[in-house]
C-alpha cells in the first residue's frame, strides 16, 4: 500500500487508539527516526515492556584459592565462574579467558569488585584493582583502586576484605578487556568460593556509550 | 627456591619499594617477571639474579626468624605488662633466649 499523508497541513492525527490493520503488530517511525515525547506527557505502562531497562547484568566469583606472592602485581586468575547460585546474567554476559574479560557491546558499564584475603602475619598493605585495556590487552591501566592491611591477631590466618568500583565507557567491545590485579607488602592468600562471592566482581551496563 | 624480589633486594643491596623502584607482575599463570626497572641500577639478566639465590634464601629465612621473634616478642602491651610484674632483668633475659631460641643465618 502506498504511504498516505494524513493532514500535512497541521501534522496532527486526533483519535483514541491507534492499532495494526492486519496481524499484531504496530510500528512507530523507521531506523534512524525518533520518536519524541513532550515534557509533562506520561506514558503508564499497564502491559508488558521489552528492551527497555537494564540489558547486561554479570557476575563472577573466583573458586579456587590463590596464592600472591609479596610485592607482585598479579592477575586475578583462579576458575574464574558466573555466579550460578541463584543467579543468572541478564543479555549476553562477559567471556573470560585466563582472567581476561571481553564486554559484550559497547556502553556505559558499571563494575564493582570485591575481594578477601588471608595471610599468617602482619602486612601494612594489600590491593585490589580494577584495570582496563583499551588496545585488546597490549597495555592495562589502573581505573580503580583499594587498600587494607592485616595485623595478625591470632596464631593462625588472620582474614582481611576491600571493595572497589568505577564505571568504564566501552567505546570499543572489540578492543577494551578488563581484568583485576591484587598486590601486596608480603604474600597472602586470595580467598575463594564456589557456592559464594567472597572474591569477585558484578558488572551493570548503564546505559549506550 | 627464592623469590624475585628477594633477588632484587640483594642485587640492588637496599631497601626497594616494590610500588615504585621495582614491578614485578604476574599475569595470573604463576610467573613473576619485572615488569618496570625504575631505578638507576642497570636491569639485572635472569643469570645475574639467579646467582644471587643462596644470599635471597638466606634474607627470605631470616625475615621467617624475625617474624617468629615478633609473634614470641608479643605487642607493645605485653611486653610492658611484662616488664611491670617481672622486672627488666627478667624481660631482657626472656627477649635474649628467645632471640637464642631462634637465631639468623
Amino acid at each position: 500500500m502506498a504511504n498516505v499523508e494524513i493532514d500535512g497541513v497541521n501534522s496532527k492525527v486526533y483519535t483514541d487508539q491507534v492499532d495494526p490493520k492486519t496481524g499484531t503488530t504496530l510500528t512507530l517511525g523507521t531506523s534512524g527516526d525518533t520518536v519524541s515525547i513532550p515534557s509533562g506527557v506520561t506514558i503508564a505502562n499497564s502491559g508488558t515492556a521489552t528492551g527497555f531497562g537494564i540489558a547486561e547484568v554479570d557476575n563472577w566469583r573466583i573458586s579456587a584459592t590463590q596464592s600472591i606472592s609479596a610485592d607482585t602485581g598479579t592477575v586475578v586468575n583462579s576458575s574464574w565462574e558466573r555466579n550460578d547460585t541463584n543467579s543468572d546474567k541478564i543479555g549476553t554476559g562477559l567471556t573470560e579467558s585466563s582472567g581476561v574479560f571481553t564486554f559484550p557491546s559497547t556502553g556505559i558499564y558499571l563494575i564493582s569488585y570485591q575481594q578477601n584475603i588471608a595471610r599468617s602475619g602482619d602486612s601494612r598493605y594489600f590491593t585490589g584493582s580494577i584495570m582496563l585495556s583499551t588496545n585488546s590487552g597490549v597495555a592495562y591501566s589502573i581505573v580503580a583502586r583499594s587498600y587494607t592491611n592485616i595485623t595478625q591477631v591470632a596464631s593462625s590466618q588472620t582474614s582481611s576484605g576491600l571493595c572497589t568500583s568505577c564505571t568504564i565507557d566501552v567505546t570499543d567491545a572489540s578492543t577494551f578487556r578488563l581484568r583485576f590485579e591484587t598486590d601486596g607488602d608480603e604474600a597472602y592468600d586470595l580467598r575463594a568460593e564456589s557456592t559464594y562471592q567472597i572474591t569477585g566482581f558484578y558488572c551493570i551496563k548503564l546505559g549506550d556509550t | 627456591m627464592a623469590k624475585l624480589n628477594s633477588k632484587i633486594i640483594k642485587y640492588l643491596n637496599r631497601e626497594v619499594d616494590f610500588r615504585k623502584d621495582v614491578l614485578l607482575q604476574d599475569d595470573g599463570d604463576g610467573v613473576v617477571y619485572i615488569k618496570e626497572w625504575n631505578v638507576a641500577e642497570a636491569q639485572p639478566t635472569d643469570e645475574q639474579l639467579d646467582a644471587l639465590e643462596a644470599e635471597a634464601t638466606t634474607l627470605e629465612n631470616n625475615y621467617q626468624v624475625i617474624n617468629t621473634r615478633k609473634k614470641l616478642y608479643g605487642s607493645t602491651a605485653e611486653q610492658l605488662e611484662y616488664i611491670v610484674e617481672n622486672g627488666v632483668d627478667s624481660f631482657i633475659a626472656k627477649q635474649n633466649q628467645i632471640k637464642t631460641d631462634n637465631p639468623k643465618e
